[in-house]
C-alpha cells in the first residue's frame, strides 16, 4: 500500500513537471518578458509658511508621462500625441532630450525618464486607458510646487530638475528629481525635500505591473519633507512689493532683537509660479532677457556705495576710537579741504556737533572723524586697518552668514586693496577719505543696511539676519541665531539715537518726509552716487525709538536723494508693520504709482 | 574479533543507501540555497554570515549529531521517549509565551542575535519516539478502540499546540503520523473517509452544497442498492454516514468562512484559481511555476537561473527551493530529485518492514510517512498541486531546525536498523 501510494504521488508529480517544464512553453515565454521596474516614490515637499502660518509655498499633484528607453518598443507617436495633447514637435524635443541623456551617460536605458511633465487629468485618463499599447511607458504621480500668493519670489527661490552637476555632487539625486536651486528652497533643501522612497515591481510583457519584487522587502516608503516656518510677514512683504512696483531696488526689514527678516523685497519681481513646470517654458525666456534683471535678488546683491547712512557707523567708530565725543564740534564752512584744489563739498554747518552732524548729514564732520582715526596710529595704514576691522564687525564686506544663498558681501576694501592700487606706504587717510561718507569703492546691499539699523537699534550687537524661523519636527542650526558684538560701547549709541530721531522728526532733518507723529522713527538718509545715471536713493531706519520692533533698509535705484523715495517707503513700511494702518493715503498713492523704470520695452 | 567487527558491534552496520541519499540531498540543498542568493552580491558559499554558509555549519552540526546517534545504545531511544515528548511539549508551550513571529508564524524561539530555533521541528521527532514506544509495548492491541484514542491523543497534543502558533504547514504534517498507523491496524475505511471528507470540503467551496448533498445521497443509494442490498444490518450505518456527510457538506462552507483565517482561505482558493490573487498567495505559486516552466527540459545551468537571481520567487531558499532546482536543471533535475526521494522512501519502508522489533518498525514507518508528507506538501505546493502552507523540503530547504529534526529522525532509524540482527525474536 505504501509503495503504491508513494509511487503514485511521485508519478503524478513527474507527469505534472513534464507538462510544466517540457510540453507547456507559455511559462517560458511569460518568464522572458518579466522585468523589474524601479519606481521612485517622490516625497511631498514641505510647505513654506510665513511667521503667522500663512502658506507661501505648497504642492499640487500632477502626473508625468515616463519612459524607460530599454523597454520602449515602436509606438504610435501620433496616437500618443493625440492622447496626451502634447504636440508632435514637443514630443520630438522630449525624445531628443531622452536620447541625449542616454548618450551623455546621465541616465542608463533602464532608468525611467520623464517624457512629458504635468499631464492634464483628462489626458492622463486617456493615456491610462491605452497604456497597454505603449510598452515602456507609464505614469508617475508627483507633487508640483505652487505658491498660492504670488509673492516673495526672490526669498523663496525655486526648484529645478536636478542637473548633471547636482547629480554628480550628491548621490541622493537622480535624473528627474527636483532640487532647490535658489532662495529658501535651496538653503533648506534637505529639510524640505523629504526622503524619496523606492518601489520595485515586476512588469510583464504587456506592460502590466505584476506585483512587488521580493514581496516589497526592498521597498521603502517616501517621507514627506518638513514644513518650514519663515520669519517673513506675508502682509508686510506684499505691502513692500506693492510699494516697489515700477521701480528697481530692494527693501529689507528685520526685527532687531531676533535678527528675523520680516520682509525681503527685490524689485522688479516675478510670480514664483513662473518657475514651475509648464509655466517655466512660457516665462523663463522673457525673464532672463529682461534688461531690468527681475531674477536678480537686489536685496542681497553686491550693491552700491551706501552713501550717508555710513556716517552712522563712522560716528560710532569715531567715539569708540576716542577721536570725537558727543560734544565735539567740527566747523563746516561748506566742505572738507583735502588740498588746495580738492574739497569734499557740504552745505555749511559752522557749529555742527555730533548730534547735529547726523541730523544734517554733514560731510565735513565725517571726513574729519575718518582722518583723525587714520592719524591716531603711527601709520595711516595701521589706522585704516583698525577702522577696517571695526567696519567688518558691522557686517560690511561679509554676507552676514544669512540663510539666503544669494547673499553677497558687497565690498569693504581691506588695506591690501589700497596697497595694490597705490603701492605700499603710498596712500594716506585723505586718499581714501570718501569712505567716511559711504562713497568710493564701498558696496553694500539693503540687507547690510537694514542690519546696520538693527545694530543701532540694539545698541551694539546684531543677531544673524535669517529667514528660517522654525521647523516642526526638526531644528535649525543654532548658527542662525548667533549674537554678533560690534565692540562699540552702549553709551556711544545715545547720541546716534538722538541724531537719527532728529533726522526724521527734528527741524532741518533730512528725512522729515518719513515722520509719523505717533511713531518715534529714527532714520538716516543716503544717496548712492551712480556714475551711470541718476543717483540711488537710500534710507535706513528703526522704530519705535523705545524698544525698537523693526529695522529697515531701503534702496531705490535712480531714486535720487534718500528722502525722495527710500525714506517714504521705509516710513510706510514701518507704519504698516507697527500699526497695521496707512495714515497717509496720499503718500501711499504717490509711492505706489511712482514709476522709475521703463516697463514698456 | 577484527577491528571492523568491533566497530560494528558499537555502531552497527549503517545502511549505505540511506546515508548516500541523505548526503546527496543535503549537498543539493546547500548548493541551491547558495544559487538562490542575489547574483550581484553572491557571497562565498562558506561565508557564515550568509544563508549558504549558515546551512553548511548546520550540516556540520547534523553530521556530529548523526555520529553521536550511531554511538548510542539502541535502548536509549525507547527509554528516552517520555522525557523527549514532555520536553518538546514544554518547548511548544514556551514558544507560545516567548516566541517571536517570523513570516506570520509565532513558532520561533530567538536565542541571541542570530540563532532562531523552531521547536515544532523537534516535536515531530519526540512524537515519533513516543508513538513508536507506546505502540511497541505489550499492552498495545490494535483491536481495542480505546488504545487508538491514546495514539491519537499523542499525535493531537503537539499538533494542537503547533496550530496555536498559526503554523498550518507543521500542523498538517502530523497527518503523516496517521498515515503510518494504517500499517499497524488502523481501519483503512478511515483513510477512505478522510479523503472523502477532504474532497467534499474542497468541493463545497466551489459547488452549491445542496447539489453535493444530492450527489452524496444518489451515490449512497446506488452503493446500497448494488452492494449491500441483501445485508439488512448495513442500512443503518449507511444512512448514518450519508446523513453525516451531507451535514458536513452543508457545514463545510460555514467552517471555511468562520474557522479558517483569511490568509488560509486564500491559500486554498488560489490552489484552484491562481489568478484570484495574483499578487498575494497566488503570486508565490505562479512565480514558482514560472521559474520551473522556464527551466525547460535541461534547465538554464547552475547559477544561471535568471528568475532565481531576480528573487522572483519569494522564500525560494526555504519553501520554494524546488523551483530553484527546476529553473537551473530543468525537468532532468526535478525528476532526479523526485526519484531520489522515491528511492529514500522506498528504502525506508523496505527497511522498516524488515525490522524485528516493533519499536523500530513503527518508528521506520513514521519516518517514511513524515518525510513523504513533507515531500508531498512541499513539491505539491511548488508545482501548484497543493495549497501553499509552507513546509520545508526535508534536507534540501534552508533552515537549521528542520535539517536537525529530519537528521534525528533518519539517523535514529538508521541506528535502529543497524542493530536489527541483534534483536531476538
Ligand atoms: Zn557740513
Amino acid at each position: 500500500m505504501y509503495f503504491i501510494m508513494f509511487g503514485l504521488v511521485a508519478f503524478i508529480f513527474l507527469i505534472r513537471l513534464f507538462f510544466l517544464q517540457v510540453i507547456d512553453d507559455s511559462y517560458k515565454v511569460a518568464a522572458e518578458g518579466y522585468t523589474i521596474r524601479r519606481l521612485v516614490d517622490h516625497p511631498v515637499r514641505g510647505n513654506i509658511l510665513d511667521r503667522n502660518g500663512e502658506v507661501l509655498a505648497t504642492n499640487e499633484f500632477a502626473y508625468d508621462l515616463m519612459l524607460i528607453p530599454a523597454e520602449a518598443g515602436e509606438v504610435d507617436t501620433f496616437l500618443l500625441s493625440s492622447l496626451t495633447g502634447v504636440s508632435m514637435k514637443d514630443f520630438r524635443k522630449a525624445y531628443a532630450k531622452v536620447e541625449s541623456n542616454l548618450e551623455s551617460g546621465q541616465n542608463h536605458s533602464k532608468q525611467p525618464q520623464a517624457l512629458v511633465r504635468e499631464l492634464t487629468l483628462k489626458s492622463m485618463a486617456a493615456f491610462k486607458e491605452k497604456m497597454y499599447l505603449f510598452p515602456g511607458y507609464f505614469l508617475s504621480k508627483r507633487s508640483v510646487r505652487r505658491y498660492p500668493t504670488p509673492t516673495a519670489a526672490h526669498a523663496l527661490g525655486y526648484i529645478r530638475e536636478a542637473d548633471k552637476k547636482a547629480i554628480e555632487n550628491n548621490p541622493y539625486y537622480q535624473a528627474g528629481d527636483y532640487i532647490g536651486v535658489a532662495g529658501i528652497e535651496k538653503s533648506y533643501e534637505e529639510l524640505l525635500r523629504g526622503q524619496k522612497g523606492v518601489r520595485k515591481v515586476f512588469v510583464d510583457v504587456r506592460n502590466n505591473e505584476k506585483g512587488p519584487f521580493m514581496q516589497g522587502a526592498l521597498d521603502t516608503a517616501s517621507v514627506a519633507g518638513y514644513d518650514l516656518t519663515t520669519t517673513l510677514d506675508l502682509s508686510l512683504q506684499m505691502f513692500g512689493e506693492e510699494l516697489m512696483q515700477g521701480k528697481k531696488g530692494a527693501i529689507v526689514a528685520i526685527e532687531p532683537s531676533t535678527g528675523e527678516i520680516l520682509a525681503l523685497v527685490s524689485a522688479p519681481n516675478y510670480d514664483p509660479n513662473w518657475m514651475v513646470g509648464r509655466n517655466l517654458r512660457v516665462h523663463y525666456g522673457d525673464l532672463i532677457k529682461d534688461k531690468n534683471l527681475p531674477m536678480l535678488n537686489r536685496a542681497v546683491m553686491d550693491g552700491y556705495p551706501p552713501g550717508s547712512i555710513f556716517k552712522v557707523m563712522n560716528a560710532l567708530v569715531g567715539q569708540q576710537e576716542g577721536v570725537i565725543h558727543r560734544n565735539t564740534v567740527v566747523p563746516c564752512r561748506g566742505g572738507f579741504r583735502l588740498s588746495a584744489s580738492h574739497t569734499v563739498g557740504c552745505h555749511g554747518h559752522p557749529d555742527a556737533n555730533l548730534h547735529f552732524s547726523i541730523t544734517t548729514s554733514c560731510n565735513a564732520y565725517y571726513c574729519h572723524v575718518f582722518n583723525e582715526i587714520t592719524k591716531k596710529y603711527p601709520t595711516a595704514r595701521e589706522g585704516y586697518s583698525v577702522w577696517y576691522q571695526r567696519a567688518l564687525k558691522f557686517g560690511f564686506g561679509t554676507n552676514l552668514d544669512a540663510d539666503l544663498p544669494e547673499a553677497k558681501g558687497g565690498l569693504l576694501p581691506p588695506p591690501e586693496y589700497y596697497d595694490n592700487r597705490y603701492g605700499k606706504g603710498r596712500w594716506r587717510g585723505l586718499t581714501v577719505i570718501s569712505l567716511a561718507i559711504g562713497q568710493g569703492e564701498l558696496k553694500a546691499n539693503a540687507l547690510q543696511i537694514a542690519n546696520l539699523a538693527a545694530i543701532v537699534a540694539n545698541k551694539g550687537y546684531f543677531i544673524t539676519p535669517h529667514i528660517g524661523k522654525s521647523v516642526k519636527g526638526s531644528s535649525l542650526s543654532q548658527q542662525l541665531f548667533k549674537r554678533h558684538e560690534t565692540g562699540i560701547d552702549t553709551a556711544h549709541f545715545s547720541v546716534v539715537y538722538e541724531g537719527m530721531y532728529g533726522a526724521v522728526h527734528g527741524a532741518g532733518g533730512t528725512a522729515r518726509i518719513a515722520r509719523v507723529d505717533s511713531l518715534q522713527i529714527c532714520g538716516k538718509t543716503g544717496t548712492a552716487q551712480n556714475p551711470h545715471g541718476k543717483d540711488h536713493s537710500v534710507f535706513m531706519a528703526f522704530a519705535p525709538m523705545q524698544h525698537p520692533k523693526i529695522a529697515i533698509g531701503v534702496l531705490v535705484e535712480n531714486g535720487g536723494f534718500g528722502a525722495t523715495w527710500a525714506a517714504p517707503i521705509a516710513s510706510l513700511m514701518i507704519e504698516q508693520y507697527l500699526t497695521d494702518t496707512i495714515s497717509r493715503p496720499w503718500l501711499h498713492d504717490r509711492i505706489r504709482n511712482g514709476v522709475l523704470i521703463d516697463t514698456l520695452q | 574479533m577484527s577491528k571492523r567487527m568491533q566497530r560494528e558491534r558499537i555502531t552497527g552496520k549503517a545502511d549505505g543507501l540511506l546515508v548516500i541519499i541523505y548526503v546527496v540531498l543535503c549537498l543539493l540543498g546547500w548548493l541551491h540555497v547558495w544559487s538562490a542568493a542575489e547574483s550581484q552580491i553572491r557571497p562565498s558559499p562558506f561565508d557564515p554570515t550568509y544563508e549558504p554558509g549558515k546551512q553548511l555549519i548546520w550540516m556540520g552540526i547534523c553530521s556530529g549529531v548523526a555520529l553521536v546517534l550511531m554511538l548510542l545504545d539502541t535502548k536509549v531511544f525507547p527509554a528516552f521517549r517520555s522525557f523527549a515528548y514532555a520536553a518538546s511539549l514544554g518547548l511548544l508551550i514556551l514558544v507560545l509565551i516567548i516566541g517571536q513571529e517570523v513570516g506570520g508564524n509565532k513558532s520561533w524561539i530567538v536565542l541571541g542575535s542570530s540563532i532562531k530555533i523552531q521547536p515544532s521541528e523537534f516535536a515531530k521527532y519526540a512524537t515519533a519516539l513516543m508513538l513508536a514506544g507506546f505502540m511497541s509495548t505489550q499492552q498495545f492491541n490494535p483491536r481495542i478502540n480505546k488504545q487508538w484514542l491514546w495514539v491519537f491523543g499523542i499525535i493531537l497534543l503537539p499538533a494542537m499546540l503547533v496550530l496555536l502558533e498559526k503554523d498550518t504547514g507543521s500542523t498538517l504534517v502530523y497527518a503523516g503520523f496517521v498515515l503510518a498507523l494504517f500499517r499497524f491496524g488502523l481501519n483503512r475505511a478511515l483513510l477512505f473517509l478522510g479523503i472523502l471528507v477532504a474532497a467534499l470540503f474542497l468541493s463545497s467551496l466551489f459547488v452549491q452544497p445542496w447539489l453535493l448533498v444530492l450527489l452524496i445521497i444518489t451515490v449512497a443509494a446506488l452503493v446500497w442498492f448494488f452492494v449491500f442490498r441483501r445485508n439488512k444490518q448495513s442500512l443503518w450505518p449507511m444512512l448514518l454516514i450519508t446523513a453525516g456527510l451531507s451535514a458536513f457538506t452543508l457545514a463545510g462552507r460555514w467552517v471555511f468562512d468562520t474557522v479558517l483565517l483569511p490568509h488560509q482561505q486564500t491559500r486554498i482558493k488560489v490552489l484552484f484559481n491562481p489568478d484570484l490573487d495574483p499578487r498575494g498567495s497566488g503570486w508565490n505559486v505562479n512565480n514558482s511555476k514560472m521559474a520551473l516552466g522556464s527551466g525547460g527540459l535541461a534547465g538554464k545551468g547552475f547559477l544561471k537561473g535568471s528568475l532565481t537571481q531576480l528573487k522572483f520567487v519569494p522564500k525560494q531558499h526555504t519553501d520554494f527551493i524546488f523551483s530553484a532546482i527546476g529553473e537551473q536543471w530543468g525537468f532532468l533535475g526535478t525528476s532526479f530529485v523526485i526519484l531520489l526521494y522515491l528511492g529514500l522512501l522506498y528504502r525506508l519502508v523496505w527497511k522498516a518492514e524488515a525490522q524485528r522489533s516493533t519499536f523500530a518498525k513503527v518508528f521506520g514507518y513514521l519516518v517514511a510517512c513524515i518525510l513523504f508528507f513533507h515531500f508531498f506538501m512541499n513539491v505539491g505546493t511548488t508545482i501548484g498541486l497543493a495549497p501553499a502552507v509552507g513546509v520545508p523540503l526535508p534536507f534540501v530547504s534552508y533552515g537549521g531546525s528542520s535539517l536537525l529534526g529530519f537528521t534525528l529522525l533518519l539517523f535514529t532509524f538508521i541506528k535502529l536498523d543497524a542493530h536489527n540482527k541483534e534483536v531476538l525474536r
